[in-house]
């Protein structure tokens, strides 16, 4: 039975990565569609997501982009991700242009750049943007990979289309197809072209596979494009429902549905308010957006038999998708308005936006995500690391009533005096602090800042239910001395 | 001719056995030993060896078992009885003894078996086995540091090896969900830790029970007396207790200054008390435990034991005290000394929601209709491998870590499922823990049978525990039964479900 996930929460099975290579930049030859490739070099830098005052080292990584109308370069946003600085090349021109980014989607991987010199646009065509292309049909990539300083094509063929998990956010499948025309480092942001013009940007590839590259279909640049015409990124539109297959003939027979391999069944609806109103569980999904819905949950998109998720894909925020449904016996429609679903953000991976921490009395606070279970030694389900990791993934799902809008993790212990006597040795959850039930970052400054008799500050940590806590007047006064201990300018970012 | 030809070999064969017999005979290994070792002379008449045969069984394929026969130590007791470890007596279908190290092996039966304190005692009715065997003395007092010996059987000669006691703790035992006294030893020997007798002035002072890297553990000769002894006077035994709560170190005094202790950092923070293990008023959440059985406690969690030093509270569920005894507490509460008891539950693996262990029983299955369910267990989690809690599911394993958040007795989960046509759709359903059958919650595979004469409109409803993965099925209820014959005969399995009985006597 296939069992998928609109929302896509569940992350656990990703194996494939960004291609983001290091590589020296020249370009030399000339062919049409080449003068139109772009080199892009990123100077970027990340925090470190365990000690959030703190930045890694700069580093250097270099991948491709493409022109399109309005003065627009098309690129992957994890090329120019935590971007420092950023500077494109043109075809056979040794001068580097600065760029910035002008509208950026992580959740599909794409970025738009603008290049303020004019001179750079000079003898420059943009690239007309294709449809989606048929299977099989020959297509060339174009970029700036390792191994070489000229700019690459590669030739090969499109070998499926169907819904892949993006990497680069790490909790959402869109549309991709897959080529074995070469994708490698620095292909990234490249335009995958056939019959001159694009129909897929270049962007992840699947470790230890020969043969496989993966590029994102036009259809998701388009809704890029079309998205920021208000100046503003949404972003993809969610319907918060999980459908299953349904082709046990007892199920649907339950359900007064006829044998005829249509319909996919709502297993559980999330919380979207829109869709807790309008649809129900067992609900079964016959057509969305004017698209059959197959017992297996797919469609038959472009010619290509693919998960029911994608239609919705090709709705904006605030648009309404018409469905189909099988309800008590009867067929209904429902128009469903689209919204963004932001709940599950802190569970993929969180790019331009630094990680927000507050320091007391030498504890380090800081919303549990993605990133900082990252930082975390061994694997991420390390048996250490379980109950934050079922925080973060499994809780929203077992008991969403008991689920936090932000839970904080004590991230570290920054040794001093005042919390010298700690048994608690950080990475677990903070549940209440001087009795303030911790819902979020802002919780915790809060609650340290309330004045109160007692002479501790409580801590209570969950689901352990340890308890800890600190001389009030001691940590009250070591505080400028710590952050100065450690080199932190601010003792907060919120 | 033939007969010829066959005689001839047998013949030769015999002849050569009594040459080897004729030199068994004649290098009698205890006696050469000890005259290299005297201190371990006339303990060969002590140690025995023991060869278990076993049944060991497949959770993914709980229908299918296999055997396994492992040899190990044992030391013998007064009235014709051997002490040995419980560990690898579990499941077993035939136990042997071998005296001298070699030579004619004897049946031999269990006559009394604990897996939470890991130790067995093995009879057998061939009188003439004991003949020539000597009970060894089990010391008073266990010493806690320096010189000891390993005495055991290998390839027919007495070894006896130094080894050095490095202390006395208080750990999880290896059978077990509670810490027990154990003493640790630095050896380098090979392949210890198989019930090997440790012996200091030819007195035992513990058996071995498994080794990790260079240190072995043994179960102390104190706590081998404690348990023999009551195996007498108990009847039955009673079993080990245990404090089924959850505590922190005391040793921050800006939280002792919030509980209100006035005086030194001392004793340790109460942060959960198993659900239903004592009445009303006993101890509670956030008590600091100052003293237990008048020892007092102090803020790492040890108690000054007269025997023995420094050791772990824990060790006080087991000094002198068993399942269903009162222990005296003396609690700080709401910033006031209380003195409360503490009653000792006692060590079940069935009283958890996911056991630990499912010892002398098949394993539990039921099919329906192709569906494979079985009990959530930690067996079947460690047919992922021992290192189960990285390998196996996450949902599951992270179930059996914390216990403590469970509202059932016990969990049933589909494992797998055998693809038939009836269970059409269904067929990558995995690893889910089943919440109710036809309206009804199940808790254990019997309730399964139960539900299951509970179809409505001819369907039966599965419904599983909220999470992220499917909630519900349906079957055909009309057709469930012959489904399930179909899938034995196809799936060469014998029975469509094995049950544990509804109380499993686990001694004998």
């Amino acid at each position: 039975m296939s069992t998928s996930d609109i929302i896509f929460s569940n992350v656990l099975k990703l194996v494939v990565s960004c291609i983001l290579g290091w590589m020296l930049i020249f370009s030399a030859g000339a062919a049409s569609p080449e003068k139109s490739v772009i080199q892009i070099t990123t100077s970027s830098q990340q925090p470190s997501w365990d000690a959030p005052w703190r930045f890694d080292a700069v580093r250097r990584s270099s991948g491709t982009g493409f022109l399109i109308s309005g003065r627009r370069i098309v690129t992957n946003a994890h090329v120019v991700s935590w971007a420092k600085q950023i500077l494109v090349r043109r075809y056979q021109d040794p001068r580097p242009y600065a760029a910035r980014v002008k509208f950026i989607a992580h959740d599909c991987d794409l970025a738009i750049l603008e290049v303020e010199d004019e001179r750079f646009f000079q003898g420059m065509e943009a690239l007309d943007l294709g449809d989606l292309p048929p299977v099989r049909s020959p297509v060339v990539t174009y970029g700036y990979p390792a191994g070489g300083e000229q700019i690459s094509y590669t030739r090969g063929v499109v070998s499926r289309i169907e819904l892949q998990s993006y990497s680069h956010i790490g909790n959402r499948a869109y549309l991709a197809a897959q080529t074995d025309a070469a994708i490698n480092p620095g292909n990234s942001g490249g335009p995958v072209i056939q019959d001159d013009k694009v129909v897929g940007v270049a962007f992840q590839g699947i470790p230890g596979l020969e043969n496989t590259g993966f590029f994102i279909p036009t259809t998701l640049v388009k809704h890029l494009l079309k998205d920021v015409e208000d100046g503003r990124y949404d972003g993809f539109p969610q319907v918060g429902v999980r459908l299953v297959a349904l082709q046990n003939p007892a199920y649907r027979r339950a359900l007064k549905l006829p044998d005829d391999d249509l319909g996919a069944r709502i297993d559980h609806i999330f919380d979207f308010p829109k869709t807790k109103e309008l649809l129900r569980r067992d609900d079964v999904l016959l057509k969305a957006g004017g698209y059959n819905v197959a017992s297996d949950g797919t469609i038959l998109y472009a010619g290509n038999r693919v998960f029911v998720g994608v239609v919705f894909n090709d709705f904006q925020k605030g648009e309404t998708v018409p469905l189909s449904i099988w309800r008590e016996g009867k067929t209904i429609t429902v128009d469903l308005p689209l919204d963004i679903y932001q709940g599950d953000r802190s569970e993929g991976n969180q790019y331009d936006v630094l990680p927000r921490y507050f320091v007391f009395g030498g504890l380090v606070f800081t919303p549990l995500n993605r990133d900082f279970m990252r930082t975390l030694a061994g694997s991420w389900t390390d048996t250490a690391n379980n109950e934050l990791f079922y925080e973060l993934f499994y809780r929203k799902h077992e008991s969403p009533l008991t689920v936090r809008k932000e839970p904080v993790v004590l991230a570290a212990i920054l040794a001093h005096g005042v919390n010298a006597n700690l048994e608690t040795r950080g990475r677990t959850l903070v549940d209440k602090i001087n009795g303030i039930k911790i819902e979020q970052l802002e919780d915790v400054v809060r609650a340290f800042g309330e004045v109160g008799n007692a002479a501790q500050h409580v801590i209570e940590f969950y689901p352990d239910r340890n308890l800890e806590c600190l001389d009030r007047a001691a940590a009250d006064a070591a505080n400028p001395s710590i952050l100065k201990t450690y080199g932190i300018s601010k003792d907060r970012r919120l | 001719m033939k007969t010829l030809l066959f005689e001839k070999p047998a013949s030769v064969l015999r002849h050569l056995l009594g040459i080897l017999l004729l030199v068994q005979g004649w290098v009698t290994p205890h006696v050469v030993l000890a005259k290299e070792n005297s201190s371990v002379q006339g303990l060969e008449h002590s140690i025995v060896t023991l060869e278990i045969t076993r049944q060991t069984y497949d959770y993914q394929q709980p229908w299918t078992r296999r055997t396994d026969q492992v040899t190990k130590m044992g030391v013998v007791l007064n009235d014709n009885e051997v002490l040995t470890t419980a560990d690898y007596l579990q499941d077993q279908t035939l136990i042997r003894l071998q005296k001298g190290g070699r030579g004619r092996w004897v049946e031999g039966n269990l006559k009394w078996i604990d897996y939470h304190a890991n130790l067995a005692v093995i009879g057998s009715s061939d009188a003439k086995f004991w003949d020539g065997l000597k009970p060894m003395t089990i010391a008073k007092q266990t010493p806690t540091r320096g010189p000891a010996q390993m005495i055991r059987w290998r390839n027919g000669v007495l070894e006896a090896r130094d080894l050095n006691i490095n202390r006395l703790s208080v750990k999880r035992g290896k059978l077990t969900f509670i810490d027990v006294l154990q003493l640790e030893l630095d050896t380098e020997i090979a392949g210890i830790g198989w019930s090997e007798a440790i012996i200091r002035g030819r007195q035992l002072i513990g058996i071995t029970s498994s080794k990790e890297e260079h240190t072995c553990a043994a179960l102390p000769a104190s706590f081998l007396r404690m348990c023999l002894a009551a195996r007498q006077e108990q009847k039955p035994f009673r079993g080990l207790g245990y404090f089924a709560f959850v505590w922190q170190r005391g040793d921050n005094p800006a939280t002792l200054d919030f509980l209100k202790l006035r005086g030194d950092p001392r004793g340790v923070l109460v942060l959960e008390v198993s659900k239903n293990t004592q009445p009303e008023g006993s101890l509670q959440l956030r008590d600091l435990i100052l003293s237990i059985e008048g020892f007092a406690i102090d803020a790492q969690g040890d108690y000054e034991d007269p025997d023995y030093g420094v050791l772990s509270l824990e060790n006080l569920a087991t000094r002198h005290r068993w399942a269903g005894d009162q222990v005296r507490l003396k609690v700080l509460r709401a910033g006031k000394e209380v003195e409360t008891t503490y009653q000792l539950p006692k060590a079940d693996y069935r009283a958890e929601t996911v056991p630990d262990a499912a010892y002398d029983q098949e394993p539990e299955y039921l099919i329906l209709g192709g569906l494979v369910f079985q009990p959530l267990s930690v067996p079947y989690l460690q047919s992922w491998g021992t290192d189960y809690m990285r390998k196996a599911p996450f949902r599951l394993s992270f179930t059996s870590q914390n216990k403590s958040t469970h509202d059932r007795p016990s969990l049933v989960v589909l494992s797998t499922i055998l693809p038939d046509i009836h269970n059409l759709g269904y067929q990558e359903a995995r690893w889910l823990i089943l919440d109710s059958m036809n309206g009804q919650k199940i808790n254990r595979l019997n309730d399964l049978i139960e539900a299951k004469k509970s179809a409505k409109n001819g369907l039966h409803e599965l419904v599983f525990q909220q999470g992220d993965s499917l909630s519900k099925l349906v079957l055909d209820a009309t057709q469930t039964d012959e489904a399930t014959q179909r899938v034995l005969e196809r799936y060469g399995i014998e029975k469509p479900f094995v049950l544990a009985p509804p109380s499993t006597p686990k001694t004998p």
